[in-house]
């Protein structure tokens, strides 16, 4: 079983995108869920997005597209998760969209650094969220 | 038969487009310009099969390599948005220069990333430091069932 968990700093991107007025990113979360529903750990760990590898973890920039408003993969979201190697591990860092009101052009290795140890921190604190892939991440006590 | 690395074919890429966009970058700001059907079209395609390259080899890309077409791709980017500001005044080719547009953004984060992640990563210690904490952290929990 692939364990999905998140950390705050992405909860709270996520919670900001569904507040944008006129539902612009209602969708986000039905595009994610898509891409990993029914997919194997090592399927989720092969992906040519990969941007960062090392020994036991791999960091993934996605890109989502955004079916609500017509948007290909290149315009749509990039979702920003690492996979582990060594246990059945999805970690959701960020989440951002390349177009409207909250668009992103990209993201540098410092950002990725503090999200990575947000996880470290969060994972030592036990304050990691799971979420159920198959339920709109619906969250799992 | 001679075989080119992927480092070659990249930059044979960026040639051709940087030639061809150059060109009707020209042609385009000449009062008599008239435009030949499919010309950018298919200018555009090349556009599109350098991004998928460069994005299919993302993960060869070396420091080296990223120096060897670094400059000719900057070049191009900015060949490709002066030809879409010249572009854009023909409202005719609104669909194409609306896809031009999305190019650009797409071979710019192409660029960014390469730099940021094949190429400066391993040599951020605050990022290779965290990659070394997380190696030990302990996950036993997630390795249930």
């Amino acid at each position: 079983m692939v364990h999905f968990v998140s950390i705050a700093s992405f909860r709270k991107r996520l919670t900001n995108l569904l507040d944008v007025k006129r539902g612009v990113y209602s969708g986000i979360k039905v595009e994610i869920c898509k891409e990993f529903q029914g997919n194997s750990i090592e399927q989720i760990r092969q992906n040519r997005d990969m941007i960062l590898i090392n020994d036991e973890s791999i960091v993934i920039k996605l890109r989502l597209p955004d079916k609500k408003q017509r948007l290909s993969k290149s315009d749509g979201y990039r979702l920003i998760y690492m996979v582990m190697k060594k246990v059945p591990l999805v970690v959701f860092l960020d989440v951002y969209p390349k177009r409207g009101p909250m668009q992103q052009l990209d993201i540098d290795d410092k950002e990725i650094n503090r999200l990575i140890l947000d996880f470290i921190t969060e994972n030592q604190s036990n304050s990691l969220v799971l979420h159920d892939i198959n339920n709109c991440l619906q969250e799992i006590d | 038969m001679i075989v080119m690395c992927e480092t070659a074919v990249i930059s044979r890429h960026i040639g051709k487009i940087g030639r061809k966009s150059y060109d009707r970058r020209l042609r385009i700001a000449s009062p008599n310009y008239e435009e030949k059907r499919g010309e950018l079209p298919r200018l555009l395609n090349e556009v599109d099969k350098l991004s998928n390259l460069l994005h299919n080899e993302f993960h060869t890309i070396t420091a080296e390599d990223y120096a060897a077409f670094a400059k000719e791709l900057n070049i191009v980017i900015n060949t490709l948005k002066s030809l879409y500001q010249e572009s854009r005044q023909y409202f005719g080719l609104k669909v194409h220069n609306d896809r031009m547009l999305q190019q650009i953004a797409d071979l710019e984060e192409l660029d960014h990333d390469i730099r940021v992640f094949r190429v400066n990563a391993a040599k951020n210690m605050d990022l290779q430091n965290t990659l070394s904490v997380l190696s030990k952290i302990d996950l036993s929990r997630f390795s249930q069932k």
